[in-house]
């Protein structure tokens, strides 16, 4: 087996798995923020695209599954995001009576 | 100079064949199909999410602490673990190794069950602190979307040993694979959704 595929797939579980402890650590010690929510969602972005491209393998695969399933991990992250900042504005828009 | 042509495979290092991934859809349609699908299933929780959270900011705020972090930390490790077994079993498969892909596949069984017993501890140990799906919105997505996805896990590592006995079988070879590949993706989908799933349940508050 190629020593270099060895070790790409051995180090995007490595930092998998140190951002991983990472989101646990925050999850223990922080306090909730916007800069905490920002952190927490760029690193599920950050996940996600490790996923996709190293262990999925779509960096070379058909444009529209890449491209469909890498925005899946923009839209998402971005979503909760944007909705912890102005949920006041989601609330009021979404409620039913 | 087609012989001296190499292919990346897994984003690093090469192979002389070109992977069945390289501008080809992934596996086959019909699992690209599921997989959408499953996204999208998973993409409704996401939203309902954030609307119950807009509404309900107190109990999603308080909901994460009275959670077992340690259970959901280690359900993401025994998940992304999983999902590096089964990259190391495509890259054994197209290797020629398929004992050693037959291997890693046991190895990504072996973190399904993992999971699912850390899950079913977890669950065991909410009940006993009076955590229900009924005690409030929070734990009502809680139980919902890792109930959910907890029914994933399960089928497709029935999947995974699919392919255990196809490869053992002589069905999946280095030449032809096509059902691994698309089992494989369909695996990884689950670890993608529960990549979201964690720090929305444990971590943001």
């Amino acid at each position: 087996m190629n020593m270099k595929t060895f070790n790409k797939l051995d180090a995007t579980w490595a930092i998998l798995m140190i951002v991983t402890l990472l989101n646990a650590l925050v999850a223990e010690t922080a306090e909730p923020s916007y800069l905490i929510t920002a952190i927490i969602c760029f690193s599920i972005a950050y996940k996600g695209r490790l996923v996709i491209d190293h262990f999925m393998e779509l960096t070379q695969a058909n444009d529209t599954i890449r491209n469909l399933v890498r925005s899946y991990f923009y839209f998402f992250p971005m979503l909760v995001l944007l909705t912890d900042i102005f949920s006041e504005q989601l609330a009021a828009i979404t409620r039913l009576s | 100079m087609l012989k001296d042509k190499v292919f990346p495979l897994n984003g690093a290092g090469v192979i002389t064949s070109e992977p069945e991934t390289v501008n080809k859809i992934p596996g086959n349609r019909a699992v690209w199909v599921g997989i959408f699908s499953e996204l999208t299933e998973f993409g409704m929780f996401f939203v309902i999410y954030v609307i119950a959270k807009a509404h309900y900011s107190q109990e999603f705020n308080q909901g994460p602490l009275a959670l077992n972090t340690l259970a959901g930390t280690l359900n993401t490790v025994a998940l992304i673990t999983s999902s590096y077994f089964v990259a190391k079993a495509m890259t054994a498969i197209r290797a020629g190794d398929a004992l050693a892909s037959v291997r890693w596949l046991w190895g990504t069984v072996a973190a399904g069950l993992v999971y699912l017993l850390i899950k079913g501890w977890e669950y065991g140990w909410n009940m006993e602190r009076g955590i229900h799906s009924d005690t409030n919105p929070f734990f009502t997505m809680y139980y919902y979307m890792t109930f959910n996805h907890l029914l994933h896990v399960g089928w497709a590592s029935c999947s995974i040993l699919w392919a255990i006995y196809q490869i053992k079988r002589g069905g999946y070879t280095t030449e032809s694979h096509a059902g691994l590949t698309a089992i494989a993706c369909y695996w990884h989908m689950v670890d993608l959704a529960w990549i979201i799933i964690f720090p929305l349940l444990y971590v943001l508050r």
